[in-house]
């Protein structure tokens, strides 16, 4: 809950909704929601259990249908620092 | 009864000291003396006085009941289809809601949010770029992704489902 907090707290076009899962047992079936914690993103991609935030990150640009030019936690730091 | 210990309480108003700026937050509620079914509000009696109670403990969060079938444009305006719900404002921007009662392990993360929420940009991305260890990398990588979902510019919906343990 915390990265998906954390990434609505420093970008305008995200929003996180925690959703308390046995209070809506509607929404808990129609999410398929079996285990906790579990982050659906715009109602498309699901990731269960605690997300880092590269893994996060992921499910983003899959629900976007985007790809980054940069690889996301595949492990390259990128360039030097100055 | 008070939802809240007296001696959670003074954990709370020490932390909560840490609110830099007002923060106002939205709780939407339901009448519920009439039983519609699809219109229930579960925890909602608690979900409120929690709030009040919190509200009580530090006078810069500024906690407003609202009822989301009376206030249902306000309610539709802040994205809220259910209540109980907790929508968050300051730096969160009403784009961080609380769905359901926030009990448990969740109502630290609420009140960490409102904490989070007070206070401007900066010295909160340094904060998490430290907790994650790599002050460097782990802010690299996170400023290359906001500014790549900047370029795509389109609205992303996170929907956590959680469980009060």
């Amino acid at each position: 809950m915390r990265s998906a907090i954390n990434l609505a707290l420093a970008s305008s076009l995200v929003t996180a909704e925690a959703v308390e899962a046995s209070s809506y047992p509607d929404l808990a079936r129609r999410y398929q929601v079996f285990a906790v914690p579990k982050t659906v993103v715009n109602d498309r991609v699901a990731v269960e259990g605690a997300v880092p935030d590269d893994h996060l990150w992921s499910a983003i640009w899959q629900a976007l249908g985007v790809q980054p030019g940069r690889p996301e936690g595949a492990g390259g730091e990128g360039e030097p620092q100055a | 009864m008070a939802l809240i210990r007296p001696e959670e309480r003074k954990v709370l108003q020490e932390r909560l000291q840490a609110l830099a700026e007002p923060v106002d937050v939205d709780v939407f509620t339901r009448d519920t003396r009439l039983f519609v079914p699809g219109r229930e509000c579960p925890g909602c009696e608690e979900t409120v006085q929690l709030m009040r109670e919190l509200a009580e403990l530090a006078p810069s969060l500024r906690v407003h009941v609202r009822d989301i079938d009376r206030e249902g444009e306000l309610a539709r305006q802040m994205g809220v289809e259910r209540a109980p719900a907790v929508v968050i404002h300051g730096r969160a921007g009403g784009r961080v809601r609380f769905v359901g009662p926030p009990f448990g392990y969740e109502f630290a993360t609420l009140v960490e949010t409102l904490i989070d929420s007070s206070r401007p940009a900066a010295a909160d991305e340094a904060g998490a770029a430290q907790a994650a260890g790599e002050a460097g990398t782990a802010g690299d990588r996170l400023s290359q992704a906001l500014a790549y979902l900047d370029e795509v510019g389109q609205p992303v919906h996170l929907r956590v489902f959680f469980t009060p343990t």
